[in-house]
C-alpha cells in the first residue's frame, strides 16, 4: 500500500459504521426459528413416509387375501397357524440367549 | 480459518449456535459495506440481516475455496445492490488532480472529528455506489483486489484502476464539498 492510499485510508478511518446492538441476539432468534422449522418439516415428512410405508405394506398383504375371496374359517385357520408358528419359535428362543446377553451388556456397560 | 472450517462443519452437523460467532465476527464489516451502498441504515441493517439468514441457509454449499467473509460479502454486495432504488439517481462525476490532493488533506485535517465525519458521509452519499463500495472494501475493510475482485464479481485487473478513479471522485467531490478548486471533468 503506497503513501496515497495511507492517506486516504485515514481519511475514512472514522466513518466505520457499527451494526445495532442486540443485532446478533436478533439474527439467531431468526436462525433457531428457521432451524425449529426445519427440524418440523423434516418430522412431518418422516410421518408421511412411515405412515405411506406402513399403509402400502398393509394393503400389499391385505389385498391379495381380499381377492383371492378367502373364506373366515380359512383366514381363522391360517392366523391359527401364524400363532402356532410365532409360539414354535419362542419355545426354542435359547438360541437367541447370547444376543440377549450382548444386548443386555451394551446397554448397562456400554459395551460396543 | 481453520476454526471457521470447524465451525462450520458443527453447524452443518446441526449446533445452529455456532452460527453467532460469525454473526458477531462479521456483522460491522457487513453492516458498514451495506450502509455505504444503500446509503441508508435502516435498509442496511434489515439486507445485512437477510444476508445472514441466506448464508445460514447456504452454508452447506460453502466450498471453503475462499474465506467465509469473501463470501459472506459478495452476498450483502449483491442483496444490496437488488435492494437499491431502479430510479438512477445523478452523482457527482468530479476528479481532482493529484496536486489538490495535499491542501484538501489539510482542510479536511482541520476540521472536528464529528465534521470530518459528516463531510466524508456527505461526499460518499454523492458517489456511485460501486465506487462507495469498492473504497469501502479497500480503505475500511482492507480486503486484497482479489478479495475484491471476487466480491464484485469484476476481473481483478479492473479493480485497481477502478479503485484509483474511485478516490479521484471521492477527493473531488470533498473538494468541492469543502468549497476549494476542483476540476470539472
Amino acid at each position: 500500500m503506497d503513501k496515497e492510499d495511507e492517506l486516504f485510508r485515514s481519511l475514512l478511518s472514522n466513518t466505520r459504521k457499527t451494526a445495532s446492538a442486540g443485532f446478533t441476539e436478533t439474527v439467531m432468534r431468526e436462525v433457531r426459528a428457521m432451524e425449529e422449522r426445519r427440524i418440523r418439516r423434516r418430522l412431518i415428512l418422516a410421518i408421511i413416509l412411515r405412515t405411506a410405508f406402513f399403509t402400502g405394506l398393509f394393503v400389499l398383504l391385505v389385498v391379495p387375501v381380499v381377492i383371492r375371496g378367502i373364506s373366515v374359517d380359512e383366514l381363522l385357520r391360517l392366523q391359527k397357524e401364524v400363532a402356532e408358528g410365532i409360539a414354535g419359535v419362542l419355545k426354542n428362543a435359547y438360541f437367541l440367549l447370547p444376543l440377549a446377553v450382548l444386548w443386555i451388556g451394551r446397554k448397562l456397560f456400554a459395551i460396543k | 480459518v481453520e476454526r471457521e472450517a470447524e465451525y462450520i462443519r458443527q453447524i452443518i452437523a446441526g449446533d445452529a449456535s455456532r452460527f453467532a460467532w460469525f454473526v458477531d465476527a462479521y456483522k460491522d464489516m457487513a453492516f458498514s459495506i451495506a450502509a455505504r451502498i444503500l446509503g441508508n441504515d435502516q435498509d442496511a441493517e434489515e439486507v445485512v440481516q437477510d444476508s445472514f439468514l441466506q448464508a445460514y441457509r447456504s452454508i452447506r454449499t460453502f466450498k471453503g475455496n475462499s474465506k467465509f467473509s469473501t463470501w459472506l460479502y459478495r452476498i450483502v454486495v449483491n442483496s444490496s445492490l437488488n435492494r437499491l432504488p431502479k430510479k438512477r439517481a445523478v452523482y457527482e462525476d468530479i476528479e481532482l488532480l493529484a496536486e489538490q490532493v495535499p491542501a484538501i488533506e489539510s482542510t479536511y485535517r482541520g476540521l472536528t472529528s464529528q465534521d470530518q465525519t459528516r463531510y466524508i458521509d456527505q461526499a460518499m452519499e454523492k458517489l456511485r455506489p460501486e465506487d462507495r463500495l469498492i473504497l469501502t472494501l479497500y480503505y475500511l475493510e482492507e480486503q486484497s483486489l482479489g478479495e475484491i475482485a471476487e466480491i464484485t464479481g469484476d476481473p481483478k485487473e479492473n479493480i485497481k484502476m477502478r479503485l484509483h478513479r474511485a478516490r479521484n471522485r471521492m477527493y473531488g467531490v470533498l473538494s468541492k464539498l469543502l468549497n476549494m478548486k476542483a476540476k470539472i471533468l
